[in-house]
């Protein structure tokens, strides 16, 4: 054999491996480029902290948009039927994973993929509001963070009454169609016993009904408003808080995000951070961990937000230890 | 007296009268002394006395159109002249001025006629020698004439087709030389045929100095006929217009004028005269008061620039008394129904004692300040203020009062900056490029910025908007209706939410505020009320900074219009300036403007009613926010970092600007004017009434609860129904252009939330931002630095909307009031640093002819102000967060 085609077959033998190594590559290429959906229903304050927070410890976790993430997002602006189609959308963009919020979204990727797996972030239990079946049956593609609001009841009285000493009696409206609401009556009337705080509940079946029962409120000193997780009636919490402000009345809520838009305090989870632990459990998914093997996490820290402008209105001060608790004071 | 008696009867039109009726001639004569230099009368002047010399010289001075003056005769005692304004009255046609202090006899016209009337004979004697006089004349004239005719005659028939045209055409220009004359003519033989006749004594063409020709009269005359006859009427008129393009060309501008006057293009006349007004008026005034003589009467009145022209050119002519009557003239008839008619009518009455005590340069001013304000209307009405200032321009640059001078050539280069970036047509059309370019790429692109479609789309639409505003592509409300249009048709939102802003309390907050400031303008009160605050303070140099600093703080309170607040003090100050025995300008008198401009100009953002600025900013804030910021607690948070610039501002004035020379002590212009004003007026009463009940129900909002818009509308429902704001009030005085922009403006920090578009902001605005929100005076210094690179662009108003609209959503992660933000962006508006960035002053500049105060000295005060600003906005800090207004 001529020395010189022994040379040729060597020659030959890193290019092959070359091409080799190519066809190895593909999927690996294929998964440093994580492609993720992100699903909500409606973007408001706590959505857009909550993507923030994901965005940012992506990005402190190595992710770099645009080069090796790239963030689907589907707004669907309040039309929970359109949930569905964008959740199908997201998973014809080939997307890795789908992040979600709230219930709603996190139904619409429930029902359109049981492969993809699932992220999300929720204010209240999954449990309760059926997205798992129990603790023990967790659905193969789901995991997430989960704040368990109601569980922050007793500590939301404790902070209001610290916030407004004078609270002898709280007024609660819920919708008396929904069990979920009423539960939660059922746990704030507890707390507030424990407490020694009267309770004046309003169950209602209709805005209408509840902008008549707001309206006809007095002023009654030591009443104060409490809410809790109660679609109906945060469906008109803009009309509530020109009412409160209007007859004087402190509001205490669960989310930032009310508290930004007039409630006189506010006490929940940090969004933020709950977007900060879904990135964190999105990075082991990618990494090759299945959804299942995470359980669902409790989101980690809680915020009291105060309004400034509310209490000025409603001639309230706030005492300093109050002051420093709080997060964050709206001015 | 026997010697003038004598002296009387040896005149012409006297010499047919008896001793006696010289007597009574003589009993109607008025002695009267001119010191060496003045001007008794200018040639064109209307002729309305005879003079006799009792003593001293003066000289005749012929002043030919082009504007040399000529010395044809020398007068002494004895000698007389303006005998023919005694029977006729018609211009003067000579100019006569003294040579040294001179007394003469003066025979007013109305005196002669009321002596002809007793005297009906003299009428014959007068007419029996001037009949005389004119058929001896008019003899000597038929000869001459008909000699010339024949010859010329005679030469034009022997000149060939094109000589004979060129002869034509070349009758129409005055002066001729072989130059101008080829370049006009596009030929060289035909100039030089001229030029050879006219150097051969050829009789029908003289030879003038500096190889210039000029064809004799009767022979101009006669080509003119045949021009006429051969050509018509239009074909001179053609080229008169040429001329005037040809002479303006090579930069003769008198020339050109001329053919332009002779063409009746009265725009291109304008435009020369305007252009030109500096060297005009100073070197040939007399050519410019005859140019505007020639004006059609309407075209000479709507035009202001025209009226202070001829003003100026009567002034340098020393002729102060036919100025003031030009303005008084002009006055007389753009007064009536004008808005602010009882300010216009306080400087009437003004002006008019003042000329009755000679005071003239005063009576002009006060007269210019009426006039200004006429103006004003007018122009803000069209919504223009670029336009305005050009208007009022002229006026300013160059006049010709006694120690003025002239513009200083930095303004001059600035406004020019002004014009390109913000107003030129190349400004417009890439103002206009620009914003369709973004626009269109937001909205037809659509670019993953992190925005759903909807929303891009109306970001595109929202910067293509501020885009046109910013470059004044279109009028500002006209781009607001179209932005609510657009929005409206392609259902991006519903018109509820577009026009909701029509239907917010801002906005009849702002008409009823700008109602009440019309009527308190227009009522004269605030010009009063500057008098006697002027008067309460001692009238040294320095308590009168202070007493013109709190003037401007106390108006501007309810006057929201700084332009009218600005203007109308302006004129007082450069009286109080003159009574202070200070030039004008000089350093003294700039330190009184630059203090009335504390407050009239640069502290807007102490009251919500301040300034429109306020207004808009007050309207943009959330609407807890703006519940809880009522008129006097907005006061009450502003006020710490307004008393620090008002010290700064105080002190650094009495120290920049201290005078040249002792004030002299003189409350008499104060107290002239005050009691030409007289007791106060019913719609002084009235809208003083309504002045302290507005302010009260604002004081008082906390506890009776009405919103202040409200009460505003309520003053200006009574206002309108006492008749203090009629219906010519109601369409000029109140700025509705800013009303359909504020509309519209309004409207967006709802579009933004419902788009999300603000939370968007927050994110892409936070970076940037988010390294200085830990330290409230870093964000403060950083916000006002922004603020003032931004106003190097944007007009206040846009500055305002623009930050506060992308700045506000930010206050709840920067832990501080949005009124905070505003507040900060607010007075980082108020800073300028060239002349171009605001108008206000400007129209101050040019209210007071540039006798106000010296724009380079005014300039000093600016970085001045933009530190006062950051100091103030820091040293503020404490007390906004004891307020609860900062984390």
């Amino acid at each position: 054999m001529p020395a010189g085609d022994t040379d040729g077959r060597l020659n030959m033998l890193p290019l092959l491996a070359l091409i080799m190594a190519s066809f190895l590559m593909v999927p690996v290429l294929a998964l440093a480029q994580s492609r993720v959906g992100i699903l909500v229903q409606e973007m408001g304050r706590s959505q857009t902290q909550a993507i923030r927070g994901l965005s940012e410890e992506l990005k402190r976790l190595g992710y770099q948009e645009r080069k090796n993430l790239f963030l689907e997002t589907r707004n669907v602006k309040g039309n929970r039927a359109a949930l569905q189609p964008a959740a199908g959308e997201l998973l014809t963009q080939r997307v890795n994973l789908i992040f979600t919020t709230g219930t709603s979204a996190t139904r619409a990727a429930i029902a359109a993929t049981t492969d993809v797996p699932i992220v999300f972030v929720h204010p209240s239990d999954p449990i309760a509001s059926g997205l798992i079946k129990g603790a023990g049956e967790p659905t193969k593609n789901l995991t997430g963070v989960a704040a368990y609001a109601a569980q922050t009841t007793e500590k939301r009285l404790v902070l209001f009454k610290e916030i407004v000493p004078s609270v002898r009696k709280i007024l609660i409206f819920y919708d008396a169609n929904n069990s979920f609401s009423r539960e939660n009556l059922k746990l704030a009337e507890g707390a507030a016993k424990t407490l020694g705080l009267q309770v004046s509940s309003y169950g209602i079946k209709s805005t209408d009904e509840l902008r008549t029962t707001l309206a006809s409120l007095r002023r009654e000193n030591g009443a104060a408003i409490f809410q809790i997780a109660d679609d109906l009636f945060e469906s008109e919490a803009e009309f509530l808080f020109e009412t409160a402000r209007e007859k004087k009345l402190p509001t205490m809520f669960n989310e930032e995000a009310w508290a930004i838009n007039g409630a006189l305090a506010a006490y929940g989870p940090s969004y933020l951070e709950m977007g900060r632990q879904a990135a964190r459990l999105i990075d082991r998914i990618m990494k090759g961990q299945k959804p299942e093997s995470l359980p669902i996490e409790r989101a980690s820290k809680f915020d009291l937000t105060l309004n400034y402008r509310t209490a000025t209105v409603i001639g309230l001060r706030f005492p300093e230890e109050i002051l420093k608790k709080a997060e964050k004071v709206i001015r | 007296m026997e010697p003038l008696a004598d002296t009387i009867r040896s005149i012409p039109i006297f010499s047919g009268l008896s001793r006696e009726d010289v007597a009574k001639v003589m009993g109607k004569m008025e002695e009267t002394s001119f010191g060496a230099g003045t001007t008794i009368f200018s040639q064109g002047d209307q002729g309305d006395a005879f003079y006799l010399i009792q003593s001293g010289t003066v000289q005749v001075v012929l002043e030919s159109r082009t504007g040399n003056s000529e010395i044809v005769a020398i007068l002494g005692p004895q000698d007389w002249f303006g005998e023919m304004a005694l029977l006729s009255g018609e211009p003067r046609s000579a100019t006569i001025q003294t040579v040294k202090d001179t007394t003469l006899w003066r025979l007013r016209r109305e005196d002669w006629d009321e002596l002809i009337e007793k005297h009906s004979t003299w009428l014959l004697q007068f007419c029996a020698t001037l009949s005389k006089r004119l058929s001896y004349v008019d003899r000597q004239y038929s000869t001459g004439r008909e000699a010339f005719n024949s010859l010329a005659e005679e030469f034009y028939a022997s000149r060939s087709p094109d000589e004979q045209e060129f002869f034509r055409q070349a009758s129409l220009l005055d002066t001729l030389d072989e130059d101008t004359l080829t370049k006009f003519f596009q030929t060289e033989s035909l100039p030089k045929l001229l030029a050879e006749l006219g150097s051969s004594q050829f009789p029908l063409i003289r030879h003038l100095e500096n190889g210039k020709y000029e064809l004799h009269s009767f022979f101009r005359d006669f080509l003119r006929e045949k021009l006429l006859a051969v050509e018509g009427a239009d074909a001179r008129q053609r080229l008169h217009a040429q001329f005037a393009e040809n002479y303006e060309a090579i930069g003769n501008w008198q020339e050109a004028i001329h053919h332009a006057v002779e063409s009746q293009d009265w725009p291109t006349v304008t435009r020369m005269l305007t252009s030109e007004h500096d060297h005009l008026v100073t070197e040939s005034p007399l050519f410019v008061k005859n140019t505007l003589e020639s004006f059609p009467a309407d075209q000479f009145l709507a035009d202001l620039r025209l009226v202070n022209l001829r003003a100026n050119a009567l002034i340098q002519l020393g002729d102060m008394a036919g100025a003031y009557r030009a303005y008084h003239d002009v006055l007389a008839q753009k007064a009536h129904g004008a808005l602010g008619s009882d300010t216009i009518a306080g400087h009437r009455r003004m002006a008019e004692t003042l000329a009755q005590r000679k005071e003239y340069t005063q009576a002009i001013n006060h007269l210019r300040s009426a006039l200004n304000l006429i103006d004003q209307e007018n122009a803000t009405s069209d919504g223009y203020p670029d336009l305005l200032q050009e208007s009022m321009g002229p006026s300013s640059p160059a006049l010709p009062l006694p120690g003025h001078r002239a513009r200083s050539r930095p303004v001059g280069q600035l406004r020019s900056w002004s014009s390109l970036l913000r107003s030129s047509s190349f400004g417009r059309w890439f103002g206009a490029v620009v914003g369709l370019g973004v626009g269109g790429y937001l909205w037809f692109g659509q670019p993953d910025i992190g925005l759903d479609p909807g929303a891009t789309k109306l970001l595109g639409l929202i910067s293509a908007t501020l885009i046109f505003w910013v470059f004044r592509v279109l009028p500002d409300y006209g781009v607001a209706l179209a932005f609510a249009m657009i929005i409206i048709l392609t259902k991006l939102e519903t018109a509820q939410t577009v026009m909701g802003g029509f239907a917010s309390t801002t906005w009849f907050m702002t008409l009823g505020v700008l109602g009440l400031g019309a009527a308190i303008t227009g009522s004269g009160l605030f010009y009063r009320l500057s008098l006697h605050l002027v008067r309460l303070f001692p009238l040294s140099f320095y308590w009168q900074i202070i007493a013109t600093g709190i003037m401007g703080v106390v108006v501007m309170a309810l006057i929201p219009q700084q332009t009218a607040r600005t203007v109308i003090t302006s004129q007082m100050l450069v009286n109080l300036s003159e009574s202070l025995g200070y030039k004008t300008p000089s350093n003294a008198s700039t330190g009184l403007f630059v203090a009335s401009f504390l407050g009239l100009g640069q502290l807007g953002f102490l009251f919500l009613t301040g300034s429109t600025t306020s207004l808009i900013a007050w309207g943009l804030l959330p609407n807890d926010v703006r519940a809880q910021f009522s008129w006097g607690y907005w006061f009450i948070a502003a006020l710490p970092p307004t008393l620090i610039v008002i010290v700064i501002i105080l002190v650094c004035t009495i120290f920049l600007y201290r005078p040249e020379s002792q004030p002299k002590i003189s409350y008499t212009m104060v107290q002239t004017q005050l009691s030409i004003l007289g007791p106060l007026s019913y719609k002084e009463w009235i809208s003083l009434g309504v002045l302290f009940f507005t302010v009260t129900g604002w004081l008082t909002a906390p506890y009776h609860g009405i919103d202040g818009a409200w009460i505003a509308i309520i003053a200006f429902a009574i206002l309108v129904n006492t008749g203090i704001v009629d219906w010519n009030m109601l369409r000029k005085g109140i700025d509705w252009e800013l009303l359909i922009h504020m509309g519209v403006t309004l409207s967006i920090p709802t579009l933004l939330k419902q788009s999300k578009i603000d939370q968007w902001l927050v994110d892409v605005m936070s970076p940037l931002i988010l390294p200085f929100m830990d330290s409230p005076a870093w964000f403060f210094l950083v916000i006002a630095l922004l603020t003032y690179v931004l106003k190097l662009m944007f007009t206040s108003f846009l500055a305002v909307v623009t930050l506060s609209v992308a700045l506000l959503p930010l206050s709840i992660d920067v832990g501080m009031s949005p009124w905070i933000i505003a507040m900060v962006v607010l007075i980082a508006s108020e800073v300028w640093f060239f002349p171009f960035q605001v108008d206000w002053h400007m129209l101050a500049y040019s209210t007071t002819d540039g006798k106000g105060f010296s724009y380079p000295r005014m300039l000093w005060i600016n970085p001045i102000y933009a530190l006062a600003y950051i100091i103030a906005l820091i040293a503020a800090i404490p007390y906004w967060r004891y307020l609860g207004l900062i984390g």
